[in-house]
């Protein structure tokens, strides 16, 4: 039928665009949140924490005139703490900036959208290895021949055991590096650093962009992250180049066999108490660990971690006895506090859900004695000691009419006592759905 | 650092993890250090076997010089006890079994009527009134 519709006019019509830009990826990061760190300048070239670690042996019960013990001495020991340091850079072009300084150019400046995006970015790295070991792991080699895969299956996400999720930490456009777990030595076979173009939805694999998996490559080595393409050397992977998390510092050698050069298992202080393969949880359990650090050093629990799915086990503790349902059986309300991710009490002691914290673990925290401490030599800065945050790419034939801009962060977490701490792991009973956080 | 000697218990590969590195554990004798022995002991429990007094586990993994037994046994497939399982046994639909300490529990699948056993074993005697 002929005449006018929108069809025949489309020409005319103008796309009419809302102000703003949705937020479509996660950037809350609760652990940061929760772990109320005392900031110190870091300087030098480490610093060196002197602790009391055992007492003199020789006093003794003895009966008149009779020998006693030979005199003993107290024991110190030094820690040694270092610095972790994460990068980020940026690049834009000079048209890419000037197009888009009006409102009437662009939804917004690509200058500060990719600045400030960029910070958020670095934070939420921050909580991924604040929730890990500091080894810089995304996963482990879940194959027991991964040469030449082009779909790679990965488990123990950030390196903590568990044969889900294994992908969580793992980001398309990542380039990837496997390291050998014996030596801490870049497996040399093959294309060594691929990059990752997919991740599965199950969080079992990655996908990559070729099928150059070295032969050498063994079930279980560490996948860590890569500078680029052409990176052969363990200096330009993430490998033991992260700060420390709560799984390093609340540990009993599982993941830190060595606490800032101290052995733990020579030094209880400095050792969490730590139950491997927990099974189901019960009231008494939980009981039971907040005994056990109070008879250890006297520790009060005062915040639980955990991730969600282990929080509905919690919250499964007491279904049965819920009976009594809200204000008026009317309105039952068989839901707790926790439906709105508040904080679930067990004794008034709140439990946190994070959402990278390790799937089958329950960690116990004194936060008013522990003493998380961080210490920092650069706590966030744009590179600036050549005066300036952007500048020229390249000079020469290489030169090109773009601009970058580097991103710093320098510190290391330590805990002062990890013996007011403690950790269930292998918790089991979940169900675990796999969720990726937005944007990551 | 001592070393002691770990036995794999059972005829699979299990896995122990000590400084953040994972370690299979082929069927048989291995030699660690006595603290990753130890932790490998603890992180490969038989499941449903924790005494509720003493804490005491069953493991997969024995130690020679601590006199552990090191004889040949094999992981429980017991089904896992939780919510679920516990009202699969409140409708009948599982079974609790007496295992070999006397304070132990664990849930074993049955087609037969919720019985308590006193042998181990299914109680056949038993007669759903």
């Amino acid at each position: 039928m002929a005449g006018a519709d929108k069809q025949a006019l489309d020409a005319i019509f103008k796309e009419v665009f809302e102000e703003g830009v949705a937020e479509g990826v996660n950037n809350k990061n609760p652990l940061r949140d929760v772990i109320k760190t005392e900031r110190v300048p870091f300087r030098g070239r480490e610093i060196v924490r002197l602790s009391h670690t055992g007492r003199n042996v020789s006093p003794m019960f003895v009966g008149e005139d009779s020998a006693f013990a030979d005199a003993g001495n107290q024991s110190y020991s030094r820690m040694f703490v270092d610095q972790r340091k994460l990068m980020s850079r940026l690049r834009m072009t000079w048209e890419v900036m000037q197009d888009s300084t009006s409102n009437e150019g662009a939804f917004i400046s690509a200058r500060k959208s990719e600045m400030q995006y960029l910070i958020d970015d670095m934070a939420r790295r921050d909580e991924y290895a604040l929730n890990s070991e500091g080894r810089g792991i995304l996963a482990l080699v879940d194959d027991s021949n991964p040469d030449g895969d082009t779909t790679l299956t990965v488990d123990a996400p950030g390196g903590i055991t568990n044969d889900n999720f294994g992908n969580r930490f793992m980001s398309k456009g990542m380039y990837i590096a496997f390291v050998n777990p014996a030596n801490g030595v870049l497996r040399t076979q093959g294309a060594i650093a691929a990059k990752i173009t997919g991740v599965s939805n199950d969080g079992t694999s990655v996908t990559l962009n070729n099928n150059l998996i070295g032969t050498d490559v063994a079930d279980s080595d560490y996948i860590v992250q890569a500078a680029n393409s052409a990176t052969s050397d363990i200096l330009d992977t993430s490998y033991e180049h992260a700060w420390w998390g709560v799984m390093a510092l609340v540990d009993d050698g599982t993941y830190r066999a060595s606490y800032f050069g101290l052995d733990r298992t020579q030094v209880p202080a400095y050792s969490s108490y730590v139950t491997a393969s927990t099974g189901p949880l019960s009231t008494d359990l939980i009981q039971r660990v907040g005994d056990i650090v109070d008879q250890k050093l006297n520790g009060k629990i005062s915040m639980m971690l955990a991730h969600h799915s282990t929080r509905r086990l919690i919250i499964q503790l007491t279904d049965q006895d819920r009976r009594y349902m809200g204000a008026s059986l009317l309105r039952p309300d068989p839901g707790t506090v926790a439906f709105k991710q508040g904080d679930l009490p067990f004794g008034d002691v709140p439990i946190r859900a994070l959402r990278d914290f390790p799937l089958d673990v329950l960690m116990f925290l004194d936060l008013n004695n522990a003493g998380f401490r961080e210490y920092v030599s650069e706590p966030g800065k744009w590179v600036d000691e050549d005066g300036s945050v952007l500048w020229r790419v390249g000079t020469g034939t290489a030169g090109r009419d773009a601009f970058e801009a580097w991103y710093r962060m320098r510190k290391q977490y330590f805990l002062e006592y990890p013996a007011y701490c403690a950790r269930l792991d292998g918790v089991t009973g979940q169900s675990l759905v796999v969720q990726r956080a937005a944007g990551s | 650092m001592e070393y002691v000697t770990l036995v794999n218990r059972s005829s699979k590969t299990l896995e122990g993890v000590w400084d953040g590195r994972h370690y299979d554990l082929k069927p048989g004798k291995h030699s660690f250090p006595e603290a990753m022995a130890m932790k490998f002991k603890d992180q490969n429990p038989i499941m449903g076997t924790e005494d509720p007094m003493s804490l005491q586990r069953q493991h997969l993994i024995g130690i020679e010089e601590f006199g552990d037994n090191c004889s040949p046994i094999e992981q429980s497939t017991a089904p896992v006890m939780n919510a679920g399982t516990l009202e699969k046994i409140r409708k009948g639909e599982l079974i609790l079994v007496r295992a070999d300490h006397p304070f132990n529990r664990i849930v074993d699948s049955a087609p037969s009527p919720f019985a308590v056993a006193s042998d181990g074993k299914t109680d056949t005697s038993f007669v759903k009134p």
